[in-house]
């Protein structure tokens, strides 16, 4: 299979919100794969997921919830740390126990990037 | 580094040209001393070349971008193993590299001159020349250390990234070690013509020669095709490009040659012929050098169009007034000592053999050079396709099968009706009801011509491995009974015994393998459609699911990538990563094929690409019979190529006994004892 250097995994079922944040986190040095829905997220977790330091998802997924997602994906892997990026009040408390951290949406660029820089640098400690 | 390898060529040209001239007034003279300093000066410009080459591969290892050649064939972030293939993937390069592998073979049978003293001498001023003249390609028309002029860019273009794949990284270098190879045969031959050689001693001195250029050859023509296969992503291995055609014709007639050869050896028939054969075998070396570099004819090979064509169209013309002048001067001296007796012989399968494999290499040829030919008749391009290539070259191989089966089996001179019975009644047999299996199992041949043919080579492949194994088995039974010991190493004996015909009877296996695999093409399905998440595509008995898909970044390129599940008969058999990449320096797509390849079929996937609007990606699916067989008949052809070029058993212990032997004598004569060997 391919040979991936990616460190991030970003996930939105929205092409535009997606191009924008692969263009600001590859613009801040970081290697990102893409995936527009939960399936397919998965599948690139099963299959590359050693390779990947952090997951970005927005909450609503096509057809799934960033929680139907995090669910399946804590099922075999409990270790990488997940941002949920949402425009929704008030939903932390469904991610409960699912290791996730969540913020409000618009998140601009600046604070998306040291964002996921303090995960990963927390995830290594 | 470049003032040293420009300084390394300029010393390599004068030491060639010195053993071109030094050997020349060597052999008029008969002056011993002068023809030792021209053989000196051979091996020294082995030396000379060496350091060039070395120079320039040092230069892609420290990213000397002042280097022009460098420059535009590697990059900093170029993995090692392709900054060192940077070596042959330019023009310039590539002509370095064969300036160095001519150096080497010439080192090889100069080191070697003992065989025959006069001879080596003869062939090695040949060779002379022929490595004055593409060193002054290198040194004066296309020079590999010339420098950048201005401003040194901080990157280089990178290479092509449809060579950055491991066969890259051999398939070239196999083919100009076939190439350069069949310089010496050709060397020998013309060597022989000229100083009217008694007997046949050059011809055993040079088969291993011709030999070992063919090994190279096939190897590399293989290689090619396998990448052409595995990277091009077309889902074909052989698409008569001229540059692929170029590497075949050299090959049609050196099999010619090795066949033929076998006739001036037994019977002292086909002098003429074969004088000729390996003159033109060299001569379309040169040609398909010249073919890839000119940029006379268009394809996915080519370098670009450059101003080295008319050096290569002087120098084959010098090659053949060579050849005609030495032909017309000595041709009484290749009088035939045989004529042929029966039509049903071995010498006869030879001649039809021959003429088929050069009415083939006749039809590439032209085919090839239409497009050029058409232009200047008319004015306008006109492209010869695989149609025409296969429409002659496909009914040719049929009946080389045929020959493949029939020839080693006919007796020299004259074949009797018992013979033939005994030697092909199970055999045909065998074949036959193969054929009829096959005709009424589904290929149906009367539906249309490629099922047609595909049916008749899978029949006649099953004569020539049913009459091959007969052989053995007959020969390793005597052996086995003989020895009191078992088939296998009576059959192991019997090769060892005669590695030359033994070795041969596996290269044809080899072919059988290679022709039932191109048989299975006229059975290819393909399929493209555009994938979402969990979408679902059908081609024979699998279904692929697409799971996912996505775009990864590397220094080197970018990459778009999908999960492909692969379903047969509703199990899930395995999953495959089609992918494309992006090179980032030389702006270029390149595919990786994912393969799943079985004895029966591949199953090929494609990442042909995204729609723009959707962001899915396009896959296209192919499904190819036998494709298997190909590439495990070429290596039963290498494996027995490389048996047919070992002595035979009887020949080591000769050899041995007659070292033992001096060694002894010397002993005694040594001590001043009486006796003597033999008393």
């Amino acid at each position: 299979m391919p040979d991936t250097n990616a460190q991030i995994l970003l996930i939105d079922d929205n092409p535009t919100q997606l191009k924008v944040r692969e263009m600001v986190l590859r613009g801040a040095g970081f290697m990102v794969s893409v995936a527009t829905n939960a399936g397919s997220a998965l599948a690139l977790m099963k299959t590359a997921g050693d390779h990947y330091r952090a997951v970005v998802t927005d909450h609503m997924l096509e057809g799934h919830t960033g929680v139907d997602f995090l669910r399946e994906l804590r099922s075999f892997n409990s270790e990488i740390p997940v941002v949920v990026l949402t425009g929704m009040p008030d939903i932390e408390g469904e991610y409960d126990g699912l290791n996730a951290m969540v913020r409000q949406k618009p998140l601009p660029p600046g604070e998306l990037i040291a964002l996921v820089q303090q995960t990963i640098a927390d995830n290594i400690h | 580094m470049p003032q040293i390898g420009s300084f390394s060529l300029i010393l390599g040209l004068a030491l060639s040209a010195y053993a071109f001239a030094a050997g020349i007034v060597a052999i008029v003279r008969r002056d011993d001393r002068l023809g030792e300093t021209a053989r000196r000066a051979g091996i020294a410009t082995f030396i000379a070349v060496t350091a060039a080459s070395l120079a320039l591969v040092v230069s892609a290892f420290r990213d000397d971008f002042s280097v022009a050649y460098i420059l535009h064939h590697s990059n900093r972030d170029l993995p090692i193993q392709y900054k060192f293939a940077a070596l042959w993937s330019g023009q310039e390069g590539s002509l370095l590299f064969w300036c160095w592998l001519l150096a080497t073979y010439g080192l090889v049978l100069r080191l070697r001159h003992k065989v025959d003293t006069r001879l080596v001498a003869h062939a090695s001023v040949i060779l002379s020349a022929v490595q004055v003249f593409f060193l002054c390609l290198v040194n004066f028309a296309s020079h590999p250390f010339a420098l950048v002029a201005g401003t040194i860019p901080p990157d280089g273009n990178g290479l092509n990234p449809l060579l950055q794949y491991p066969e890259m990284v051999i398939h070239p270098p196999m083919l100009y070690l076939g190439y350069v190879g069949m310089a010496v045969p050709f060397a020998f031959a013309l060597a022989a013509l000229a100083m009217r050689y008694p007997g046949e001693k050059w011809i055993h001195i040079t088969r291993r020669w011709t030999m070992v250029g063919w090994l190279f050859l096939s190897c590399g023509i293989f290689l090619g095709a396998h990448w052409a296969y595995a990277v091009l992503g077309w889902g074909g291995y052989w698409g008569w490009d001229p540059v692929e055609n170029a590497s075949l014709l050299p090959w049609l007639t050196g099999t010619a040659f090795l066949h033929s050869v076998m006739m001036q050896e037994k019977r002292g028939m086909m002098k003429v012929w074969n004088m000729w054969l390996i003159f033109s075998t060299f001569l379309l070396s040169i040609f398909g050098t010249f073919l890839t570099r000119s940029g006379v004819v268009s394809s996915v090979h080519a370098f670009a169009q450059s101003g080295i064509g008319p050096w290569f169209v002087t120098f084959l013309a010098l090659i053949f007034a060579a050849c005609m002048y030495f032909y017309v001067k000595n041709k009484d001296h290749l009088k035939s000592e045989h004529r042929l007796e029966s039509l049903v012989s071995r010498e006869s399968s030879f001649l039809f053999n021959n003429v088929l494999l050069l009415v083939s290499a006749f039809a590439v040829l032209w085919g090839t050079l239409f497009p050029v030919l058409s232009e200047w008749v008319q004015g306008t391009k006109v492209t010869v396709g695989p149609p025409f290539f296969n429409k002659v070259n496909v009914p040719i191989a049929m009946v080389l099968l045929l020959l493949t089966a029939l020839g080693p089996l006919l007796a020299w001179r004259k074949t009797s009706a018992e013979s033939l019975k005994k030697n092909f009644f199970v055999p045909t047999i065998i074949a036959v009801v193969v054929g009829v299996v096959l005709s009424v199992g589904g290929m149906k041949p009367w539906q249309e011509m490629s099922n047609f043919y595909s049916v008749m080579a899978i029949t006649l492949s099953t004569l020539v491995a049913a009459t091959i194994f007969s052989e053995f088995w007959r020969g390793g039974r005597v052996i086995a009974r003989h020895q009191n010991t078992n088939i296998l190493s009576g059959m192991v004996t019997l090769t060892r015994r005669n590695t030359r015909r033994y070795g041969g009877y596996i290269v044809h296996l080899g072919v059988v393998f290679a022709i039932v695999g191109f048989a299975g093409a006229a059975f290819n399905q393909d399929i493209e459609q555009e994938l979402g998440f969990g979408d679902k595509m059908q081609i024979g008995r699998y279904t692929l699911v697409c799971r996912s898909y996505t775009q990864d970044e590397k220094p080197n390129y970018r990459s778009e990538w999908a999960i492909m599940d692969i379903f047969k008969d509703g199990r899930q058999i395995d999953t495959m990563y089609p992918e494309q990449r992006f090179y980032k320096a030389s702006e270029q797509r390149a595919t990786i094929v994912a393969n799943r390849s079985g004895i029966r079929e591949d199953l090929y996937l494609v990442y042909a690409g995204q729609n723009p609007d959707t962001g899915r990606p396009i896959i296209k699916a192919h499904l190819n019979p036998l494709v298997w067989w190909i590439w495990m008949g070429a290596h039963i052809l290498l494996i027995g190529t490389i048996v047919a070029l070992f002595p035979n058993m009887q020949a080591i212990k000769a050899a041995v006994l007659s070292r033992d032997r001096e060694k002894a004598l010397a002993e005694v004569k040594g001590t001043g004892s009486a006796v003597g060997v033999g008393d």
